[in-house]
């Protein structure tokens, strides 16, 4: 740590305050660093380059290895192989550019604004991310289904119309299912970063004669660019892997998307990983071309916003206009989250979801029976201990690796910057897969972890890797190194203003990150499915028990259990005075 | 579970019967022979225990030998399919009758299962002591050299004996390698229908399937993924031989009005009257969803072609270098002895091979009737589709 305060110090006397601090070369002092870059191509470059590679093995054990690329011919030589990628593309660019405005003017409204109601809007937005994919979707097909579905009904009965004018099995179904998730969850990510702007900047666009939506095109959303490239980059990419939705509602269709083809190939019986690695590749390109991209936007800019200086966090009147925007808030929440959200609790109550001509249409027993399972509370704590250990470990790395990438000179550090974009190449699935042969194919010292919640926690740890890095990465870049300089000057330790500086300021992200990943090694499926054992169950997996046995009903028990737990968790939370800075 | 076996040895010991004889027998005797027989009883009587045991039946040697091994391991791992009610029966119907060993069961779909086994052999990790599954991935499991040969490990006679199953005879997805057992086998009901819109006469023959009239109004279960399509179409394949399948298959393509994947999904638009009729569908989805009050009604077999009998997870096998084999050795003669496989039929609601086991609570169009015609679709042989059917229905239903 000595390193950095030398360099602190001699950054003092350089000009320009974005100049680095630098690393001397090849000196033991920067092994620490040197080190994390070792473990973080271990633990991310190991599994990922394992898993190309045996895509082009084709021996069984024990056998002599022989190499072929008949699975990346067979995976590419499809002839819908086009149509498949001109859905995925096109259903990522519709919902990312709905979502996108969404966002930013859900979180234009909450942090800056003086819209009434916002704790409500925060707080209904974050539930938006907390439901489960699945049985909110199944909660849309009970509204909207063509045939049966009760909003179509009504309103078929209503104007007297010969077809349902609605239909959820359709494109824009899709898009629509996508919406509230994907909506809250770029929220979250962007609101921070929101709430830490100067309001300085924007009074300046007024005084200089913009008006409100001029300031907040040109002032406020160019200033937050790296969080707002950040998480469009994670939202299209997200739902380029998107597949839950896309199965329930694509196929019916006709629709299909590279997840879609993917999933196939797992699920063949032998499973044909070689093939589904093969399309993970197209994802790989995209990746490079996304981080190509990121740097050529942001390169050489300066995006910082909270400094040495006081800064205003104030929020802006409205006038009359705050009404319209809390109409269209509560709008949103009351249509998107609120409407399927009670349809899939009602769900939970009854027999079979959906079905109301049963003799008996409504029942408690999936609640008794998910409560007074034997391994139910093994699988709680088991759930509890993984999410606890993914969310506090994960942010915490993500919060290294970010400060290391934005503002170190380590050597390796771009190398990092790549690894850790990697993950979003391959679905859960797979990541699940390649930890497992890279932990079985390690030594003992390594092997141990199989089977333990440890292990777990770092495939979901990877797993997240890309949106707590990229997240983080941005809240680094706005945080000026000026803070770092003051504090070195008055002799504190690196780790002092990591700990008490930094991660302060950077308090609100990291908090939304640790939830984000908290609530994904909750819920997660594919990422632990190669990995969990007897010992080390988990909710999720217990979910899976249940749909094996047509009972989604107690598995959306499972889900809304979950749901409620941590929105209690995070009401408790602010009401013991946990709130971002702009609240405060 | 150990009370069992110990009831079934009271009328084939021997040793008791003599050793009474032989003391009433010596009240007659005169003194001269006292003299001689005494000493000799006190021989037998000092020695007793030890005459016992060699004069017990080798296999109940063996059996207890086996569970005391298996104590003293501790535990036994499996490896089997994803769903409450066949953990909860399995787990705690075997702490029951051996309290001494923990069963770890690990549900799952079998080929990740079968993967994750392939993974930890690479890596010379043992983890896995017996693998319930389908007659597909247990191919996959003996191809990887990875099973042991199941007949040695039948001890109890009542498991070993092929009177108590089906046929006479234990069944093997490979009767020559023998290294996977079928414990249960049913047949698969090829459609089931919306109640109000169709008869049974209307689709009880296979090419009333392709019916004008059910044009777009059919639901086909996905062939491709593993599963009861898959077998359906590998039997169509295999009994209309590949020309008429080919032409028959593309015309039962035309008629769908979807291909669908959620084995749910498909039986409630059925019984919700989105669609006519579904082939292939999910038997233990069948029972679950009926149970449940959806109504709908079920084919059991073509008149003209019959059925297809499948296993789903009804195959068991020992794996090879098992970590706790003498508790693998007690958990497979548990899991196939009478009182298990009762357990496992009545939560499954699917027929065991075990001809004890009784059948009145399972549905009708799950049980073996004499007389069908049916095509098995697990022997090894049949388990795979050709290179030629792969194309046929990915050129049909790739996406």
């Amino acid at each position: 740590m000595r390193t950095l305060l030398d360099s602190a110090r001699m950054e003092l006397a350089w000009p320009g305050r974005l100049r680095r601090l630098s690393f001397p070369k090849w000196s033991w002092r920067s092994l620490p660093a040197l080190l994390l870059v070792g473990v973080l191509i271990a633990v991310l470059a190991y599994p990922v380059g394992l898993l190309f590679v045996k895509s082009f093995v084709a021996s069984r054990p024990g056998q002599p290895t022989i190499w072929t690329i008949n699975g990346w011919v067979a995976a590419f030589s499809d002839a819908r192989l086009p149509v498949v990628l001109g859905n995925t593309f096109s259903l990522a660019l519709a919902r990312v550019t709905i979502t996108s405005g969404l966002a930013i003017f859900f979180a234009w409204v909450v942090t800056r604004t003086d819209t009434p109601l916002k704790g409500f809007i925060e707080m209904s937005l974050w539930l938006g991310f907390f439901l489960p994919l699945l049985p909110m979707t199944m909660g849309w097909i009970l509204l909207l289904d063509p045939h049966y579905g009760l909003i179509n009904k009504f309103l078929s009965s209503l104007f007297a119309l010969a077809e349902s004018p609605l239909n959820i099995y359709s494109y824009w179904g899709i898009v629509w299912c996508h919406l509230a998730f994907s909506t809250s969850v770029r929220f979250m990510l962007m609101t921070p970063a929101f709430s830490a702007m100067d309001a300085a900047l924007e009074e300046a666009g007024l005084v200089c004669g913009s008006n409100r939506a001029g300031v907040l095109m040109r002032v406020t959303i160019p200033v937050l660019a790296p969080t707002v490239l950040a998480s469009t980059a994670l939202g299209f990419i997200r739902s380029l892997e998107s597949l839950e939705i896309e199965m329930v509602l694509g196929i019916p269709a006709g629709i299909y998307v590279v997840p879609t083809k993917i999933w196939d190939f797992v699920h063949w019986e032998p499973p044909f990983y070689d093939r589904a690695t093969a399309l993970c590749s197209i994802f790989l390109l995209l990746i490079f071309l996304m981080i190509w991209l990121h740097r050529v936007i942001l390169g050489g800019r300066d995006f910082i916003t909270v400094s040495g200086r006081s800064h205003i966090v104030e929020t802006s009147s409205l006038g009359r206009w705050r009404w319209v925007t809390l109409a269209l808030c509560l709008f949103f929440i009351l249509v998107m989250i609120l409407l399927p959200l009670a349809t899939l609790v009602m769900g939970t109550f009854m027999e079979v979801f959906g079905h109301f001509d049963l003799e008996r249409v409504w029942t408690a027993r999936h609640w008794t029976g998910a409560f007074t399972d034997p391994v139910f509370l093994r699988s709680w704590q088991n759930t509890m201990i993984l999410g606890l250990a993914a969310a506090i470990g994960g942010s915490l790395i993500y919060a290294v690796i970010s400060y290391m990438i934005v503002r170190t000179r380590v050597p390796g550090r771009v190398v990092i910057d790549i690894l850790s974009w990697l993950p979003w190449a391959l679905p859960g699935v797979l990541i699940s897969l390649a930890l497992l042969w890279a932990v079985l194919g390690s030594g003992g010292y390594v092997k141990f972890m199989y089977g333990t919640i440890s292990l777990l926690a770092l495939a979901i740890i990877i797993k997240e890797m890309p949106l707590g890095t990229q997240i983080i990465k941005a809240a680094v870049q706005q945080i000026s190194p000026e803070l770092e300089e003051a504090s070195s000057a008055a002799g504190a330790s690196w780790l002092q203003y990591f700990r008490r500086i930094l991660l302060p300021l950077l308090k609100p992200t990291v908090v939304s990150v640790a939830i984000i990943v908290f609530i994904s090694a909750a819920r997660d499926i594919p990422t632990v499915l190669f990995l969990s054992t007897h010992r080390s169950r988990t909710l999720s997996v217990l979910m899976l028990d249940y749909i094996a046995e047509a009972d989604q009903e107690k598995a959306a028990v499972l889900g809304v259990f979950l749901v409620f737990i941590i929105f209690a968790l995070l009401i408790v939370g602010r009401l013991l005075g946990f709130r971002r800075p702009s609240l405060q | 579970m150990e009370g069992i076996y110990q009831d079934s040895l009271q009328p084939h010991c021997p040793t008791k019967v003599s050793i009474k004889r032989a003391t009433f027998s010596a009240r007659r005797l005169s003194s001269f022979w006292f003299v001689i027989i005494f000493p000799l009883l006190f021989t037998l009587i000092t020695h007793l225990p030890l005459s016992l045991a060699q004069t017990q039946p080798a296999w109940k040697q063996q059996w207890d030998k086996t569970v005391s091994a298996g104590k003293r391991e501790g535990r036994v791992v499996v490896f089997g399919p994803a769903g409450e009610t066949i953990r909860t029966v399995l787990v705690e119907s075997f702490k029951k009758s051996f309290p001494g060993i923990t069963l770890e069961f690990v549900g799952g779909r079998a080929t990740e299962q079968a993967t994750r086994m392939r993974a930890e052999r690479d890596g010379g990790v043992y983890s896995v002591d017996v693998f319930i599954g389908g007659a597909v991935t247990m191919m996959e499991l003996s191809s990887l050299g990875a099973l042991e040969h199941i007949e040695p490990a039948l001890i109890l006679p009542e498991v070993k004996d092929p009177n108590y199953w089906r046929d006479g005879r234990l069944e093997f997805t490979n009767p020559s390698t023998r290294y996977t057992l079928v414990f249960s086998s049913q047949p698969n009901p090829p459609i089931i229908y919306n109640l109000k819109q169709v008869n049974a006469s209307e689709v009880d023959e296979l090419y009333e399937l392709l019916n004008p009239k059910w044009k777009a109004k059919v639901v086909l279960n996905d062939p491709l993924p593993a599963g009861p399509a898959g077998s359906l179409f590998r039997w169509l394949w295999r009994t209309l031989g590949p020309e008429k399948a080919t032409d028959y298959f593309k015309k039962l393509r035309a008629q769908a009005g979807a291909v669908d994947r959620d084995q749910r999904r498909q039986i409630e638009w059925v019984v919700q009257g989105k669609y006519a009729w579904l082939l292939a569908p999910n038997n233990s989805m069948l029972y679950q969803l009926a149970e449940r009050g959806l109504k709908f009604g079920v084919l059991p077999e073509f008149r003209d072609f019959g059925t297809h009998i499948g296993t789903g997870s009804g195959c068991i096998a020992l794996m090879n270098r098992a970590p706790h084999n003498s508790a693998a050795l007690v958990f497979i003669n548990w899991f196939l002895n009478k009182e298990a496989q009762r357990a496992w039929s009545k939560a499954l609601k699917l027929q065991t091979r075990r001809r004890d086991v009784p059948l009145e609570h399972i549905p009708s169009y799950l049980i073996v009737k004499p007389g069908s015609r049916y095509w098995a679709s697990y022997y090894e042989q049949d388990a795979l589709r050709s290179t030629r059917e792969e194309a046929v229905l990915n050129e049909l239903f790739g996406r």
